[in-house]
């Protein structure tokens, strides 16, 4: 059965070695209000949530939908472990604020070939928010065995912008 | 290479051609006139290297190079 909101607090609550008692302290709230809560009776107002979701230790997301949020990885690959930077794909993505969604697939070795001629690289300088990122600094990461996700942009207008290796 | 284009309302095509067609030196001069065009600068030296190592990668196996989706509903793939 899914989790109901009331369960989640209580669940989170209890791997905090919380009382009822504690979190209505922090929250400013009566002990009942919790318990009504926890019990699906009444759901908290949408203006103690993100109060709520940080004093138990999660985003308000993972509080309201109860999906874990899967933080990007980064890793330094050690040398003798490394692709060949042939096997390795340049994934951008970008997710503008207007709800378009692009994605390009370079294989690095494409990538290097084009910055090692001295090329501009239409794909990246075309987007206003890849403007500032140097793909020959990303590059660079990628040769002393960084992998994952290298760049995370978030402009002010909404768009995300995204460049990872794998 | 493979190209598919969707608009909103459904109706869309598809243009299937050989990879090597486009990737050779002449392929490769009318790719450098295109990219001048849209205001980058690419000599056809430059874009005859690209070419070569687009058909090294060729046989890795394909990818798909470019995915757009945009907010109305339009649709283009391009697949290598």
């Amino acid at each position: 059965m899914e989790e109901t909101l009331g369960k989640r607090i209580a669940n989170l609550r209890k791997n905090m070695n919380m009382t009822q008692e504690t979190l209505s302290q922090m929250m400013n709230i009566s002990p009942q209000a919790v318990s009504k809560w926890e019990n699906d009776q009444t759901c908290p107002d949408i203006s103690l949530l993100p109060q709520l979701a940080k004093v138990l230790g999660v985003t308000v997301d993972e509080l309201l939908s109860g999906k874990q949020e899967i933080a990007p990885v980064v890793t330094l690959v050690p040398e003798q472990e490394r692709k060949d930077i042939k096997d390795m794909m340049l994934r951008i993505v970008v997710d503008s604020a207007d709800g378009d969604r692009v994605r390009v697939n370079l294989p690095v070795s494409l990538v290097q070939v084009a910055l090692d001629m001295g090329m501009e690289m239409p794909v990246a300088s075309g987007n206003d928010a890849m403007k500032h990122i140097d793909l020959s600094q990303v590059m660079e990461l990628i040769k002393h065995g960084a992998m994952g996700n290298l760049v995370e942009v978030d402009t002010e207008d909404g768009d995300c912008v995204r460049v990872f290796v794998e | 290479m493979k190209i598919i284009i969707k608009q909103a309302d459904g109706k869309g095509f598809k243009i299937i051609f050989p990879t090597r067609l486009l990737l050779n030196p002449i392929g490769a001069r009318l790719m450098a006139k295109s990219v001048k065009m849209n205001g980058h600068s690419i000599t056809p030296e430059q874009a005859s290297v690209l070419a070569k190592e687009i058909n090294r990668c060729r046989k890795h196996g394909g990818w798909k190079m470019v995915e757009v989706r945009s907010a109305h509903g339009e649709e283009v793939d391009i697949t290598i």
